[in-house]
């Protein structure tokens, strides 16, 4: 009884010196320069992280955020996730009006722990602690501290300044304490301009960052992934030990190596398996031959499943249990495909990746897990091929915007190392239109397309073409700015490449495709090929990012009857800029106005002021693309 | 789930205590079979009301067997899938038997009518029972309110604006969440919350105000010969001033005094008070979705063109528009979407003017360019319509439901073009004017031109609510054409 009333005022203390350090949350004490464009303020974030030499840690934190409207409550809300190596105490929450005065704290029974599955994860250890208090009026301020314990560190909790766009940040401060020489090493992104502080005490080593007044960040069109704009810091221990498997991050390779380790020993396959195998290739030529058919093979017989448990996370499980039951994650669909290569003689290698069409490239010079996802690199003659594992529907060594012209880490016993996967250059970045208008002399039109869609352009066809067949029209009507459009016809073929192609057949039909006058018969030229324009923004912050290079070309062909004649045409142009190129050419012939209309696009990363610059380009093709044909009748 | 491929079937049984409110049979995919069996039970009065645009294979003692039915497809503009899709609604009217004498006989009655009905809504808890209190904590505001007003009209009105400030959760409910004082103290709640909170204010200001029970439109109709408790999810606030009966939702900060929110018209309402022969009523809307707008652009001689578009939004315009400016996260954005649906224009300035008071005329004003970057003798100018739809909201070639809009509708345009010196008139669109065969919509575009001014005078009515399936081709055709006008350009030549 003694001891609890002793721990209990111990606590008490703790609250009020928390209660203490939060010197003046009223709203109106937010300097008014962090109110412009955003829809919360965070009036302080502090963070301390303690690492220990035995590998665990703690992390407390406590958040001070100020809800300005009804677009900013998503961060009045508490959500921390943990799993089997970490937990969460401690959770307080206290809520307080404009003028910074308490209105009420959050209960325990208004804390949910509830669990955290992905939608695409059918099992998953990952749980989160959750409250909503679903506060009538703003401004508001809630206030939410907690501790989060960890088991082992892979992963140091590191320091992102800002938790997302339209939120402006008053105070915001990290420190890590290292206790008895615990070695780290850390970096900031490009955004990370801030220095820290360094004390020393008792053995402990404490390095703090403290950043105050930072404006929103405003979401801009074209501009680099939210992980390179928002200033981060990323901090990696120097070594680590997850279960009974040690490593270090003193290079690539180390980490490498370690990564190996998971894998070694789950490389087993039945005998019936491995013949089934030997037979299938037993006719094939090459070893490029062997390993597309051992792909399809996989493609047929497995489906992917996220599957994250504890270390499951980063362990593929065995080879046999893919064999058996059929499926797994990319982890384990990966080093499946490995060891079936592996069993007729062809040698793979396990690589991590971070994978994503928007997600930026690893820091290189920075060693540590920055990975998201597994898959396959393939030597073969004189190329390498990299082997997406989890997709029944990816052609054998294509890789797309997934994971594409980025770092990967190749997983090695004794020699990992990082390569760079294919970019997918303009010929392989190509859609090619063709649209063959036929008027009648009523002005209707039958309309007959085909496009032709090569490489990466060929993504957003391939998800079209498993799709229904209402999800394919309306996607095809969408496209479009032609009016009363009635589809009869529309099918696709594909060439399961490298480099795939896609090839789009269209027919279809529009009642009236001319604006009748009393002299004449207007037609735009291009109704189904017209750009929508990018957002004007007005002092642009960040990079514009035109991720890669891009062609299209687009033939449209006027079939004209008798009873018009063409008058004025639309005129032929080309120009370009540092962004790309557009060319119009024209030709009349017999009964036909033909129009070749192309647009380049350059990868790059530009600067924000060349913005205005970019929308010029746009608007002179969009003017372009606007003209009319008027004919006489 | 592992290993689901085409033709996997999937066998799922669950059981739960209490009868359902309804069975619905069609759905988003076909049914090929589905029986309900609904064993009568002598002590249990059931009304079950069939929703059949299909009908059943086989019915007789409470089974329902129905084959072979096809998916339900949704439509734009119909009042709710509840009304349309194949199923049943269940309401318990009595109970009777040992049952009865345990609850006592009062109890044991249900929706036997539209009276018991409201009796028991009135005996309810987080119903009558809130508005039973004395609500002593609505002295002070009662006193602030008497203060300030002169008559019975102003002490509603500004009661009506006095509750409006509780900010509503978003939450249709018809019943209360929490009592009414901690609704007063926290200043937010679901609809019941706030409207049955009204009607406590008005009582207390010695008016005559009582509650009455919907069923949205969302939620689907209820039939006046068909007394239900079930079917109710939604309550407002009526007031009886003279002769009058003025219906107050004060959940949306936009609606004015009198204008019901739109998710409630046509449809009706339960008056709950303690009386014999209550019947629902059908509520209307008083006002429209009208829109005005007066654009005047001027065409230099380089053929860059200047201009200002009016906006003047009222009636059921104005409170929408508010609303979905509500869910815009700046100015900026909205700015910029509908830079985004009129390609070429760029708009430098966007103001409104009162957007906060329900009740004065609702202002927006535009200032417009659009630069050709083509040089050319010839002019080909869209006029603006910062207005109207930008999509025909009926792209399919048939429909199987009824159409059914909240409210009527009155959009009207007036264009005024100053054409350069250095240019003439070529072309300009046709003058239409076209209406269906009772001219229940109409749509008028009159072009005309004197000396260097064009003009445009447009206008497009919807003139009754519902329209059958059979006018559906002279809808979609309306706004087809409503579209076009919208898409035509006027062509000018350098002189």
């Amino acid at each position: 009884m003694k001891r609890l009333i002793i721990s209990s005022i111990f606590f008490l203390s703790i609250v009020s010196l928390y209660a203490n350090n939060i010197t003046d949350i009223k709203a109106s004490s937010i300097p008014p320069e962090l109110l412009v464009n955003a829809n919360a303020v965070i009036q302080d974030y502090s963070n301390s992280v303690t690492i220990y030499p035995s590998g665990n840690g703690e992390e407390k934190i406590s958040i001070t955020t100020t809800v300005l409207n009804e677009n900013g409550e998503n961060y009045s809300y508490l959500a921390e996730f943990y799993d089997k190596y970490s937990s969460i105490s401690d959770i307080k929450g206290t809520v307080y009006d404009k003028d910074g005065k308490k209105i009420r704290r959050l209960e325990f029974d208004e804390i949910y722990d509830i669990s955290a599955i992905t939608g695409f994860s059918i099992y998953d250890d990952n749980r989160l602690k959750y409250a909503n208090p679903k506060v009538g009026s703003f401004p508001y301020t809630v206030v939410y501290s907690f501790t989060k314990k960890f088991k082992s560190f892979l992963v140091i909790p590191g320091f992102r300044v800002y938790p997302g766009y339209y939120v402006s940040v008053q105070k915001a401060s990290y420190s890590i304490n290292l206790v008895n020489g615990v070695k780290i090493n850390y970096k900031g992104n490009k955004r990370f301009t801030y220095s820290p502080s360094i004390t020393e005490n008792k053995g402990t080593k404490t390095i703090t960052w403290v950043v105050e007044n930072q404006h929103s960040l405003v979401q801009e069109p074209l501009s680099e992934s939210i992980q390179d704009i928002i200033p981060s810091l990323t901090i990696a221990p120097e070594n680590y030990k997850f279960d009974d498997y040690e490593g270090s991050n003193k290079s690539w390779n180390e980490l490498g190596n370690w990564a190996y380790k998971l894998l070694k020993g789950r490389d087993n396959l039945p005998d019936a398996t491995v013949q089934k195998i030997k037979d299938l290739v037993a006719d094939k030529k090459n070893d490029f031959e062997k390993a597309s058919a051992l792909y399809e093979y996989m493609q047929k017989k497995v489906r992917y499943v996220s599957i994250q448990v504890g270390i499951g996370g980063f362990q593929p499980f065995h080879a046999e249990i893919v064999d058996r039951y059929s499926y797994g994650d990319c982890k384990a669909l990966t080093n499946y495909m490995m060891t079936l290569l592996n069993a007729v003689g062809i040698k793979s290698y396990y690589c991590l990746v971070s994978a994503g069409s928007d997600s930026p490239n690893i820091d290189k010079e920075f060693v540590c897990t920055q990975f998201n996802h597994a898959f396959l690199m393939l030597p073969i003659e004189k190329d390498t091929l990299f082997l997406e594992c989890t997709s029944q529907q990816v052609p054998f060594g294509y890789n797309g915007t997934f994971t594409d012209d980025r770092d990967v880490l190749v997983v090695d016993s004794t020699n990992s190392f990082i390569k760079h996967t294919n970019v997918y250059r303009k010929e392989k970045n190509n859609t090619v239109n063709s649209f063959i208008f036929k008027i009648e002399p009523q002005l209707d039109c039958n309309i007959i397309q085909k496009s032709v869609y090569t490489g990466v352009a060929s993504e957003p066809i391939r998800y079209l073409m498993e799709a229904s067949p209402e999800k394919q029209r309306a996607n095809v009507l969408n496209r479009f700015q032609l009016k009363m459009v009635k589809i009869s016809t529309l099918t696709y073929h594909e060439k399961r490449d490298i480099v795939p192609i896609i090839t789009e057949n269209i027919e279809y039909y529009v009642p009236k495709i001319a604006q009748v006058t009393t002299n004449s018969v207007i037609v735009p030229f291009n109704q189904v090929t017209q750009m929508s324009e990018l957002k004007r923004v007005s002092d642009r912050k960040s990079n514009i990012v035109i991720s890669r290079n891009e062609f299209q070309t687009d033939s449209l062909i006027f079939i004209v009857p008798k009873e018009i004649k063409a008058d004025k045409i639309p005129v032929a142009n080309s120009f370009s800029s540092i962004f790309g190129k557009y060319k119009l050419e024209v030709k009349i012939e017999e009964n036909k106005i033909i129009f070749i209309r192309f647009v380049e696009w350059n990868k790059g990363t530009f600067s924000p002021e060349k913005y205005s610059e970019l929308l010029s380009f746009q608007r002179k093709i969009n003017d372009m693309d606007r003209q009319v044909i008027i004919f006489k009748k | 789930m592992p290993n689901v491929k085409v033709g996997s079937v999937f066998e799922i049984s669950y059981s739960y205590q209490g009868i359902p409110n309804s069975y619905t049979i069609q759905r988003g995919i076909p049914v090929a079979y589905s029986a309900l069996l609904f064993q009568e039970h002598p002590d249990l009065d059931v009304r079950i009301t069939e929703i059949i645009p299909y009908g059943f294979s086989y019915k007789s003692n409470g089974t329902y067997i129905a084959k072979n039915v096809p998916a339900f497809k949704h439509e734009p503009f119909i009042t709710s899938e509840n009304d349309y899709q194949l199923g049943l609604e269940i309401e318990l009217i009595q109970i009777r038997g040992i049952i009865m004498s345990y609850f006592g006989r009062n109890n044991s009655l249900f929706a036997t009518s539209w009276d018991r009905v409201a009796k028991r809504f009135l005996g309810y808890t987080n119903f009558g029972a809130e508005l039973e209190n004395a609500n002593l904590y609505l002295v002070d505001l009662v006193d602030s309110i008497k203060g300030k007003s002169k008559n019975n009209e102003e002490l509603s009105r500004n009661a009506y604006e006095a509750i409006k400030k509780i900010k509503w959760n978003r939450q249709e409910a018809c019943y209360v969440s929490q009592n009414l004082r901690e609704t007063y103290k926290l200043k937010k709640g679901n609809s019941a919350d706030i409207n049955l909170m009204l009607v406590a204010l008005l009582r207390k200001l010695g008016l005559q105000s009582y509650p009455v029970l919907f069923s949205t439109r969302s939620n689907g109709r209820i039939l006046k010969t068909d007394p239900t408790i079930n079917k109710f999810n939604y309550v407002v606030a009526a007031l009886g001033l003279g002769n009058e009966v003025i219906y107050l939702d004060a959940t949306d900060e936009y609606l004015p005094y009198g204008l019901i929110p739109d998710k409630i018209s046509y449809c009706y309402g339960l008056p709950v008070i303690d009386k014999t022969d209550i019947s629902p009523v059908l509520i209307e809307p008083t006002k429209k979705d009208y829109l005005f707008t007066f654009t005047n652009l001027v065409i230099d001689s380089t053929g860059t063109i200047n201009g200002a578009v009016n906006l003047k939004r009222l009636g059921y315009n104005a409170v929408n528009f508010k609303n979905m400016l509500k869910e815009q996260p700046n100015h900026d954005a909205y700015i910029q979407e509908l830079e985004a649906d009129n390609s070429g224009w760029v708009i430098s300035k966007s103001e409104f003017n009162n957007i906060n008071d329900p009740y004065a005329d609702f202002q927006e004003v535009l200032n417009v360019k659009y630069e050709n970057s083509i040089t050319s003798d010839v002019l080909t100018i869209k006029p603006l319509s910062f207005i109207f739809e930008k999509k025909n909201p009926f792209q399919k070639d048939a429909r199987e439901l009824p159409i059914s809009f909240p409210e009527l509708k009155e959009y009207t345009s007036n264009v005024s073009i100053q054409i350069p010196n250095n240019y003439k008139i070529e072309e300009l669109p046709k003058s239409i004017n076209i209406f269906n065969s009772d001219k229940s919509i109409t749509f008028s575009y009159i072009v005309n031109y004197k000396g260097n001014t064009i003009s445009i005078a447009s206008k497009f009515r919807v003139n009754k609510p519902r329209f059958e399936i059979i006018s559906y081709p002279s809808i979609r055709g309306m706004y087809e054409s409503m579209l076009q006008k919208q898409n035509e350009f006027i062509i000018l030549n350098k002189i």
